[in-house]
């Protein structure tokens, strides 16, 4: 259950380049991909599921090539976008049986006994004589994590699932994914850091169409150990300290004063204290780098 | 904040390539079509008229007016629903916009726009009249006011309502489709309305509610010649006026009452009856970490899976569209507009055809075709986009369902909607047979011919559908191109694209289906039919293939993207099946193509007439060219029903009898059959011409008066091919006449001779080549087949399995007969000595004994006016439809169609004829008018002949029904005439010199008017009388023969010099009167008696040769009245005429026989005043209620008290 990308690039027709030279490889588990808005995730994901040719390189999942053979691939696949609509007026438990369809479950009685399972497992069994175009924002994401189940898929695709769920919501939801997690591979778009932290045993930083980072989420955070120093400082020296120093990360104290979390491959004196880095550190270090890069 | 949104939304369209689209499309449409009828393509596409009259300009725009208003709710419609499509509406909503100016912002930019692409058809129109090659002589100069008034009388305030009408829909339901089924729907509404505001006789309220305002206009237009029209401008008036006022009220209030309930909510206008029970939503939120462990389920893409896939899945998309709300009206709207068709078939005299399955079949299929393809066309795009509408479809392209399957799956989708609809069509059908105690259901003959034929149309059309909507990612456009393909599909032909290869979907021979005979089926035109849709089908099927291919899955943002996805899909079964597929298309396209090529086939009537009109100039000279006349024919004629062929042979006995001697013969033989003849004398061929089939002879002993010779000739029909029939034979009901024998001399085309054509005078009109012969026929058929032709049947016999007859004419007949064969049944009678026949479909016995009391009531009347029947037999034959749908008189024998066998009868209640009966004793009198009085063959000759026929089956109406049955015979025949001189666009001839076949109504309805109200002026026995003796002077007369001029001054003979001007203005001239009532009010008297006191207006005119009005006598004076509340005054030639005013007095026997208190004054001024006492209480005033005097507006010829 391996998925090898190697070389894979798309523009688009507005000049943007969306992907560039991505190379990844991953096994069964779940991975992350972290990333701001606009890095690059979803075109992807999306290239990834089949639905966006790449301009140039491969995909490779268990010995699918993707870009060729997109039919085989989608058999196995589990694919759940950002956003999605609902045929209107139409129940879940109605709309699944569609999905099942569209699927290739051919007789009636799998059909029935596979959707009243995910709508089991998804807790939509008592609302699934309920429109879906209705639900609310979980629910429907729910909703989503069913239809993708309906195929016990191999490679499952999830473009920041998360985003808009209340806590409880959102842990349910990860619950799920955790637990298909464990049979199949599992590929999991977010900008929440601590939605990859919780879940992934592996994960990739994104921005700007580019692969920053790949890791075990824990041997990142080990690779910045004794690097990452943090300080309290004023408002009006932010600037200051952004210019000499790689300011990760900046937050507010509740007396107006900021907490700023600074890279430093050495111990820096001025009142830095030494923090133990977390994942949130591996990512914003990463962009920084890659912002240094550039310029 | 309302200009802001005005100019934001104008940008946005005019960056929108959809509204350049559609303006480009009509601007060219208006170009073309106003160029084409300017003749810059030649005559063909002319009709020789003045192409940008006020009237055809008006015409032209609302032809457009159809096509723009199907354009709105891809603009207004798109305008609003733009902003819930993308999810703008909860963003906008707050902010602070006023609700009036967004609405008011996005309507009136969008109607902005609308209008702006309808200024583009009058652009197209100007431009079409001065491009070069177009005809001056055929434009006029360019009037702009003209244009200003068509846009602001009708396109604009129609597209406003129609616009405000989709603008509200789609608030309302949020559904952009929802806005174009409301166009159609208003639009099947409206048609309704034309119809009843077409049969009822005063609708002036009706023409409020014509939302286009066309009725109005056509109120304008009531009994005015098609030149009249063409010469008069726009009319502008009160009906027109109100009817416009009255729709903009409503869309105004349509407007304010939307305004009034719209409010900046997440959900539409939800009304009280759709409003749900409203519940408190908790939900759980803690679950509990579940262990995942699903259930194995098989997933199965092999092919016959794949299928059973395509079809389940089109259950969702079927049940999607029967469901939807606005498809439920539609089909409602659909069903009513059916039934109401079919309620309402109204042919001539008001009579019903029976409801025959075919009858069902045939009536509601021109509306439904076009309603099945709308919905086809709408639902292709709404299937091919749904999920990506829904947003769905990220999910459902990433699922391993195949393209194909998806694309079959919305094929299946549409066609169960198709099988749906046309469902429709037989349980209304069933539905209307039951409500007229029909009960013979043929459901196997609804199935055939909605599923077997037309269903086939439909699927291919679902193909195309399929194809373009999945090419256009703008569902509205690609309707937009549907519509405009199908019906470029249509026009073709005009552009000189005829042959149906060339026509995507078009059939070879339009419309066969409607001639479904009970007698012949189908007919011959089935097996071409499906073999131009079997080649359409294959193409049907490339297109669906290409629409795989074409398939939008995932995200394709550029064409060249959609290109490259092509490219790679276009592999493997699927490439392999489209080669294959376009081959084989190609391969039957070649070979239909040289099938028509090659074959030699039957000329179309345009062909036909071309050849005619040339042969006209070419041998002009010998027209009227002395020849020797036909004195015997002797026949044999072979029909083979079985397989739809025919072959003759005869010989004409031929004798000069005239006074020089003739070395030249001059034969004509017709068009579409083969001929060969000899003579039994030497000759020598001057000229032969293949095309036109006249050969010119040389005798080089010439035929010396008194002379004889004979020819013999041999005639069959050309072999039919694959696709086409070349014979008249049909399977049952065959009906051949004598034209298909060769003929002597020349006859032109149109024989225009003046009645006082000495030369002419010599021919009559039945044929030119004999006076009266004697006549012997054999004809063979089929074993279970009857053969009729003219004369007594003398001996019949089997041989070789065919049926023999030999039947000889008693005494001499005119040059013309029929021959008949069909599986008849036979009811016999006899009147007097004469055996009357009816031959018959077995199952067509409705009308048996109305036929035999028409041949009964006829041969009275005659006999006891005018003479004795010549013959001891008359026969009436029944021929298949398929051939015609009229009668036709040879001596003693009638065939007739097989409608006049099926009409419903009802001749009680207070409307409906007769028919049968009628056309019995009508085709019964042209034994005594055509064959004992024959007239030349000059102008004129068919007032001798049809309007005396039409007299007669009046007569013989009225004395066995009653008056009232009389005047709606007259009633019918004044409307028949009037809306018929309205749309001819020639200038009309006065009954005497009438010409033309195709202008029947003047000899039959003008004829029948006049003849009875002579009979009214004169006394029937006064006017019969006159008759015989005229008859008497030319019964069986040899050359020359008699013309309209003489039956005229027989008749004028009879007519005292008070009447004499009746003369002049029945059959002399063409004279109309338009008279009017001023007022009329009745009081009561103190002797329980009541005066009525009427004051109207006469007036009278004729036309002159150019058509236009004249009031003026021969001595240049005229009559005019104006009163104050009058703009322009009335004028009248001068008057010396008896008019009648008629009262309708209280009581139910008046009512229902149609007695009216009736006065008759001598009028010689315009304004009239009256007083009219009658006994009982007075209900209405008619100005001449008899209807003897012929008024172009009848409507305002009475008024109710």
């Amino acid at each position: 259950m391996d998925l090898i990308i190697s070389k894979l690039a798309k523009t688009y027709y507005n000049g943007v380049k969306a992907l560039d030279n991505i190379n990844l490889q991953t096994g069964a588990g779940m991975f992350g991909l972290l990333g701001p808005n606009g890095a690059g995730k979803s075109t992807l994901m999306r290239t990834i599921a089949t639905l966006q040719q790449p301009d140039s390189g491969t995909i490779i999942f268990n010995g699918i090539n993707v870009t060729e053979e997109p039919a085989n691939l989608r058999k196995i696949l589990g694919y759940l976008p950002q956003e999605f609509g609902v045929y209107p007026r139409m129940s879940a438990e109605e709309l699944l049986i569609y999905f099942a369809t569209l699927k290739g479950i051919a007789s009636k009685a799998d059909r029935s006994r596979i959707v009243a399972e995910v709508l089991e497992l998804t807790n939509l069994y008592d609302v699934r004589k309920k429109s879906v175009e209705g639900y609310s924002g979980g629910m429907k994401q729910r909703f989503g994590i069913a239809q993708l189940l309906l195929n016990n898929p191999r490679l499952i695709i999830v473009d920041e699932p998360t985003a808009g769920l209340d806590p409880a919501e959102r842990n349910r939801f990860l619950n799920i994914l955790r637990e298909i997690g464990n049979s199949s591979t599992v590929l999991f778009s977010t900008h929440i850091v601590d939605d990859v932290k919780e879940l992934c045993n592996d994960m990739a930083i994104m921005n700007g169409g580019r692969l920053l980072k790949q890791a075990a989420p824990s041997n990142a955070i080990k690779e910045l150990e004794h690097q990452i120093w943090t300080k309290d400082i004023a408002r009006e020296e932010l600037a200051q300290f952004e210019t000499a120093y790689m300011v990760l990360s900046s937050k507010y104290n509740a007396d107006n004063s900021i907490n700023i979390r600074v890279y430093a491959q050495c111990e820096i004196l001025q009142g830095f204290l030494k923090a133990a880095p977390q994942l949130d550190d591996v990512y914003f270090h990463s962009l920084k780098n890659e912002e240094a890069r550039l310029n | 904040m309302f200009i802001t949104i005005y100019w934001f939304e104008i940008r946005y369209w005019l960056r929108n390539p959809s509204v350049y689209i559609y303006s480009i499309i009509l601007l060219l449409m208006a170009t073309v079509i106003m160029a084409a009828s300017g003749g810059i393509f030649g005559e063909g596409s002319s009709s020789g008229n003045i192409a940008n009259t006020p009237m055809s300009l008006y015409s032209l725009t609302a032809f457009f007016t159809k096509f723009l208003l199907l354009l709105i709710p891809s603009v207004i419609g798109n305008a609003v629903y733009r902003d819930y499509k993308h999810e703008v509406h909860p963003v906008l909503y707050s902010y602070p916009i006023g609700k009036r100016a967004y609405l008011f912002g996005k309507f009136l930019s969008a109607y902005t726009v609308v209008c702006l692409i309808a200024s583009m058809v009058g652009i197209g129109l100007f431009i079409g009249t001065q491009l070069p090659g177009v005809d001056s002589k055929l434009i006029l100069s360019f009037d702009f006011s003209v244009y200003l008034h068509l846009y602001f009388v009708y396109l604009f305030p129609n597209l406003l309502f129609f616009g405000v009408v989709v603008f509200t829909i789609v608030i309302v339901s949020r559904n952009s489709y929802a806005g174009f089924i409301s166009i159609v729907v208003l639009l099947i509404a409206r048609e309704i309305l034309t119809r009843i505001i077409g049969s009822t006789a005063d609708g002036n309220f009706m023409y409020m509610l014509e939302p286009l305002g066309e009725s109005a206009t056509d109120f304008y237009l009531q009994g005015l010649t098609n030149s009249e029209q063409q010469q008069m401008s726009l009319p502008f008036g009160r009906t027109i006026l109100l009817n416009r006022l009255c729709w903009i009220a409503i869309t105004l209030t349509l407007w304010g009452m939307m305004v009034r309930s719209f409010s900046f909510s997440q959900h539409g206008i939800i009304f009280w009856s759709m409003s749900r029970k409203s519940e408190r939503n908790t939900r759980n939120n803690f679950g509990s970490l579940a262990k995942i462990k699903l259930a194995e389920v098989a997933l199965r893409f092999d092919f016959f899976q794949q299928l059973i896939t395509a079809w389940r899945l089109s259950a969702f998309d079927f049940k999607y569209i029967i469901q939807s709300r606005s498809f439920m009206i539609v089909l409602a709207v659909g069903i009513l507009f059916t039934l109401l068709l079919l309620l309402q078939m109204n042919p001539q005299y008001e009579t019903h055809i029976r409801p025959l399955t075919w009858v069902m079949l045939a009536f509601p299929v021109f509306f439904f075709s076009l309603f099945i393809n709308l919905m086809t066309f709408l639902y292709a795009g709404v299937l091919v986009h749904r999920s990506k509408i829904a947003g769905m479809h990220q999910l459902a392209d990433a699922t391993a369902v195949s393209n194909w399957v998806l694309t079959f799956s919305k094929f299946l989708a549409l066609i169960k909607m198709q099988v749906l609809l046309l469902a429709i069509i037989m349980v209304a059908g069933i539905v209307v047979q039951a409500y007229n105690s029909y009960y013979r259901f043929e459901i196997g003959h609804y199935l055939f011919d909605l599923y077997g034929i037309h269903f086939a149309g439909f699927l291919i059309w679902a193909f195309a559908a399929l194809f373009i909507q999945t090419i256009f990612t703008n569902p509205f456009l690609g309707l937009f191109m549907l519509i405009l393909f199908s019906f470029g599909m249509n026009e073709l032909p005009q552009l000189g694209i005829e042959k149906a290869v060339f026509r995507f979907n078009q059939n070879p021979e339009p419309d066969f289906f409607l001639k479904y005979s009970d007698l012949s089926g189908y007919g011959f035109s089935l097996i071409p039919y499906f073999l131009y849709k079997a080649y359409w089908l294959l193409l049907g099927m490339v297109l669906f293939f290409g629409s795989v291919l074409l398939w939008q899955r995932g995200l394709m943002e550029s064409f060249r993207e959609r290109w490259d996805v092509f490219k790679f899909r276009f592999t493997g079964s699927i490439a392999f099946a489209i080669v294959v597929l376009s081959v084989l298309f190609l391969l039957m396209g070649w070979k239909i193509y040289c099938e028509e090529r090659r074959s030699v086939t039957m000329l179309s009537d345009r062909e036909e007439r071309k050849i005619t009109e040339e042969a006209d100039i070419r041998y002009k000279q010998y027209i009227l060219f002395t020849q020797p006349r036909i004195e015997k024919v002797k026949v044999n004629m072979d029909i083979f029903p079985a397989s739809l062929s025919f072959s003759a042979s005869g010989i004409y006995s031929i004798r000069n009898n005239s006074n020089k001697s003739i070395d030249t013969l001059l034969v004509n033989y017709a068009l579409n059959v083969t001929t060969q003849y000899k003579l039994n004398r030497p000759f020598q061929i001057v000229s032969r011409d293949t095309v036109a089939h006249f050969d010119i002879l040389r005798l080089p002993a010439s035929l010396s008066p008194g002379d004889s010779m004979e020819l013999i000739f041999e005639v069959c029909n050309i072999p039919n091919t694959l696709l086409h029939k070349n014979s008249i034979v049909e399977k049952d009901g065959t009906f051949i006449t004598s034209a298909i024998f060769p003929g002597l001399g020349y006859r032109p085309a149109h024989s225009n001779f003046d009645p006082a054509d000495s030369a002419a005078l010599n021919n009559h009109y039945r044929s030119i080549d004999a006076d009266r012969l004697d006549f012997e026929a054999i004809v063979s058929t089929a074993d279970d087949q009857l053969a009729i032709t003219t004369g007594i049947l003398k001996r019949e016999w089997k041989h070789r399995g065919r049926n023999y007859f030999h039947y000889k004419s008693e005494g001499k007949v005119t040059n013309d007969f029929s021959f008949n064969s069909g599986c008849y049944e036979i009811e016999r009678d006899n009147w007097r000595g004469i055996d009357l026949e009816i031959y018959y479909h077995k199952s067509h016995t409705y009308n048996l004994n109305h036929m035999m009391a028409g041949m009964k009531a006829s041969l009275a009347y005659n006999e006891k006016y005018f003479s004795p029947y010549q013959h001891s037999i008359l026969r009436i034959v029944e021929y298949s439809r398929t051939k015609g749908d009229y009668a036709q008189s040879f001596a003693g024998t009638m065939p007739f169609s097989e409608v006049g066998f099926i009409t419903d009868v009802i001749d009680s209640g207070k409307t409906g004829l007769n028919l049968p009966f009628l056309g019995a004793a009508h085709e019964t009198a042209h034994q005594w008018w055509g064959m004992q009085v024959t007239p030349a063959d000059v102008l004129g000759s068919r007032m001798v002949t049809e309007s005396m026929a039409e007299y007669v089956s009046l007569k013989v109406l009225e004395h066995k029904y009653g008056k009232i049955r009389a005047q709606q015979f007259l009633k019918k025949a004044l409307e028949i005439y009037l809306s018929r001189r309205m749309t001819d666009e020639e200038t009309e001839q006065p009954l005497m010199y009438n010409t033309g076949l195709n202008k029947s109504h003047i000899p039959y309805q003008k004829g029948a008017l006049v003849l009875f109200a002579m009979s009214e002026y004169l006394g029937e026995d006064k006017l019969n009388e006159a008759l015989k003796l005229y008859l008497e002077k030319v019964k069986f007369q040899h050359a020359p023969y008699t013309n309209s001029i003489e039956i005229v001054n027989a008749i004028d003979s009879a007519t005292p010099d008070s009447l004499k001007y009746l003369i002049n203005d029945f059959f002399k001239t063409v004279t109309l009167y338009d008279n009017s009532i001023r007022s009329a009010n009745s009081t009561a008297l103190e002797d329980g008696k009541f005066a009525v006191e009427i004051d109207f207006l006469i007036a009278k005119y004729n036309t002159t040769r150019a058509g236009k009005r004249n009031y003026q006598d021969t001595s240049c004076q005229s009559l005019n009245y104006k009163s104050q509340d009058m703009e322009k005054p009335f004028y009248s030639l001068p008057l010396a005429d008896y008019i009648e005013i008629g009262v309708l007095v209280e009581g139910a026997a008046n009512e229902r026989e149609g007695n009216y208190t009736v006065k008759r004054f001598k009028i010689n001024k315009m304004l009239n005043n009256a007083t009219i006492i009658t006994e009982g209480k007075p209900l209405e005033v008619f100005i001449d209620p008899y209807l003897k005097l012929i008024d172009v507006n009848p409507a305002d010829n009475s008024q109710k008290l």
